[in-house]
């Protein structure tokens, strides 16, 4: 992984320097709450319903164990014992002090990390497919072009204040698990005919109350071209965004009113005038930031492991987790594997300082050290040798931390909500708790087969709820919680907004509408191997609504 | 802020040094963590009095932004009128292993 060098060091501990003396300053009555407000958010430190919320950056997802002992040790000394992962593949703290938060962020810089630009009008944290280094289907990591986004986004004072935030995705593979067409910019790494290496890329995706999937923006865009071109989509935005309206501030936007025609023509004149200049990227330049994300030196193996076949015929616990939670690796012997944050009637993506420390125990034995997070709100283990697999298993559902459901019916996403967050208007995660023990049974999740179900407690969708399989979106209907279902909504490369299918449902009768859906699709699939969503695209919303609002 | 309640009121507030949802008492406690030790204002002007008082605490830099908020008291126990109020004296409502209570501190 990246490793900071002088620079990085001084950049970050100048930066805690500077936020604990704009905190003193706060508590000493120098700055007022409206002017300390921005410098706050600038630090990723928000004011919620409880308490301060601490969000800290994990670059596209990407920690070392050592990262994750610091977290965890954070989380006890300062929090409450436990944190929440999320779906920026980085992690949020619920309840630290004000006072306390210089400390925390020097604790951070002490092994390369920070919260700077977790929040603000600014290019937020970089994601990248979770299996990234790692995946058999891989072209090439997409890490090395998230960092080398991420040194170049970082403080870049022409977009420090952009229209609204901006956050960009990549995926190194065909099979999207970045959710990129959701993003303001998504780039996948492709071949040409040439065999060269390059993105293509999709502009102006995003949730939120005006939800689309991206435009196409470019075929195929050369690898050294990779910073001129984004700083031209920037810079275009930065022009044309409205800044009238927060709410129609997003590049998405901007397409939808200005058309995709003339963005990219202004995009791909703003490129030509600058593709030759600094920001051409040399092969040099790639091949240092390679360097940083070379696979670890993975002993060789044979292809299969004998022992874990031994292991999935005597324990079924383990096959059944093998089957759902453990993905394949690009090195033959190897694979990598999900360590489930969605324990049946859990809360997701939450992990306690203990947990955490166990992952990263876990991660120095069998997994050199690395540790991923998902934009799933699970963390994972890149590089398993096979043969290690039943002892990663047994170690971790010790912890608590195997349930075999990635992928699953309970495997949700789901956003704060209600219950900590200063802008929902409804809770999620109780919502997430009921379904997830209505339907959490292994062999009623194996029946139901790969679902996604996606919550978010208000419009602003960082549950990705118009993405998900079923979506659910909590309102307030005149103080009461309703929760509207969305059907057929999908984050990868087919990715599409779900439907509203009807009329909401109260929080007593949501879970039983989502079971309904199941059902219905439990009926009219034409057999296992039809996913719930494939069957949707064939059935349509119509016998889904028919069961949930039928005699109506 | 929040539209003005009708029923009873009290005055809410976040605490400035860790952020806690605290609640305003004309006693030498002033702001509590337990919304039971809230003073309960039973029509909008003395509400309203409270809460220029409250705000004094603002530039004293003690609390963030006080508002009022409406209130049921039954058997004594106030109890905020929307969740959201209530969920932020009473606590998360999750359940299970990271479910820790608002203790009163």
């Amino acid at each position: 992984m990246y490793v900071y060098d002088d620079f990085d060091h001084a950049f970050v501990t100048a930066r805690v320097s500077q936020f604990r003396d704009q905190v003193e300053r706060r508590l000493a009555g120098d700055l007022t709450e409206e002017q300390f407000r921005p410098l706050r958010l600038m630090n990723g430190v928000y004011l919620q319903l409880h308490a301060y919320m601490l969000r800290i950056a994990i670059p596209y997802g990407t920690l070392n164990a050592t990262q994750m002992r610091k977290l965890a040790h954070i989380g006890r000394t300062y929090d409450r014992g436990f944190g929440h992962f999320t779906t920026r593949q980085n992690l949020q703290f619920n309840w630290p002090a004000l006072k306390d938060i210089p400390d925390i962020l020097a604790e951070l810089a002490e092994v390369e990390m920070h919260a700077i630009q977790t929040s603000g009008n600014c290019v937020r944290n970089v994601t990248a497919d979770h299996f990234a280094g790692a995946a058999a289907d891989e072209i090439a990591d997409p890490r090395v072009y998230a960092e080398i986004l991420r040194q170049w986004s970082s403080l870049h004072p022409e977009f420090s204040y952009l229209p609204r935030k901006f956050k960009i995705a990549i995926s190194g593979a065909a099979h999207d698990r970045a959710a990129i067409r959701l993003h303001d910019i998504g780039l996948k790494v492709v071949r040409n005919g040439a065999g060269e290496i390059g993105f293509e890329v999709f502009i102006g995706g995003g949730m939120g109350r005006t939800p689309f999937t991206a435009w196409h923006l470019r075929e195929f865009l050369a690898e050294g071209d990779l910073l001129a071109y984004v700083e031209a989509i920037l810079r275009v935005y930065n022009l044309y965004g409205r800044r009238d309206n927060k709410y129609k501030a997003r590049i998405k936007i901007l397409m939808h009113e200005a058309g995709l025609p003339t963005v990219k023509a202004q995009v791909e004149e703003e490129f030509e005038r600058i593709r030759d200049g600094d920001l051409k990227l040399s092969e040099a330049d790639i091949g240092r930031y390679k360097q940083f994300f070379a696979l670890p030196d993975l002993a060789t193996r044979p292809t299969g492991s004998a022992e874990q076949a031994q292991w999935e015929k005597a324990d079924p616990v383990f096959a059944a987790w093998v089957a759902t939670n453990v993905h394949p690796h690009k090195v033959p012997g190897y694979a990598s594997v999900t360590v489930s944050l969605k324990p049946i009637g859990g809360v997701a993506g939450d992990a306690t300082s203990e947990q955490m420390d166990r992952v990263a125990d876990i991660a120095d034995r069998f997994a050199s050290s690395e540790i991923r997070v998902s934009h799933q709100q699970n963390l994972i283990l890149p590089h398993v040798a096979r043969d290690d697999l039943k002892a990663v298993h047994d170690e971790l559902a010790a912890a608590g931390l195997a349930t075999a459901n990635a992928g699953l019916v309970t495997d949700m996403i789901v956003c704060p909500g209600l219950d900590y967050c200063a802008l929902a208007n409804a809770r999620s995660i109780p919502i997430a708790q009921r379904l997830s023990e209505r339907l959490g049974a292994p062999e009623r999740q194996a029946e139901i087969g790969p679902l996604q179900i996606k919550i978010s407690g208000c419009i602003n969708a960082c549950g990705h709820h118009h993405v998900g399989h079923i979506g659910i979106l909590g309102v307030d209907r005149k103080g009461e919680e309703f929760y509207q279902l969305t059907l057929g909504g999908a984050a990868d490369e087919h990715a599409a907004v779900g439907e509203i299918v009807g009329p909401g449902f109260s929080e007593g009768e949501i879970v039983g509408a989502v079971e309904t859906v199941i059902d219905v699709y439990l009926k009219r699939r034409h057999g296992p191997d039809e996913t719930f969503i494939a069957a949707y695209r064939r059935l349509g919303e119509a016998p889904f609504k028919e069961a949930l609002y039928g005699g109506e | 802020m929040a539209r003005i309640p009708k029923s009873s009121q009290i005055i809410t507030a976040n605490r400035l040094i860790d952020g806690r949802a605290v609640f305003f008492s004309a006693g030498t406690e002033r702001w509590a963590v337990d919304v039971q030790k809230a003073d309960v204002y039973a029509d909008p002007v003395s509400a309203e009095m409270a809460l220029k008082r409250a705000e004094l605490d603002v530039a004293a830099r003690v609390v963030i932004d006080p508002y009022r908020i409406g209130v049921t008291v039954e058997n004594g126990v106030i109890s905020p009128s929307l969740l959201r109020e209530r969920i932020r004296a009473e606590g998360p409502t999750v359940v299970g292993a990271n479910a820790i209570p608002i203790e009163a501190i």
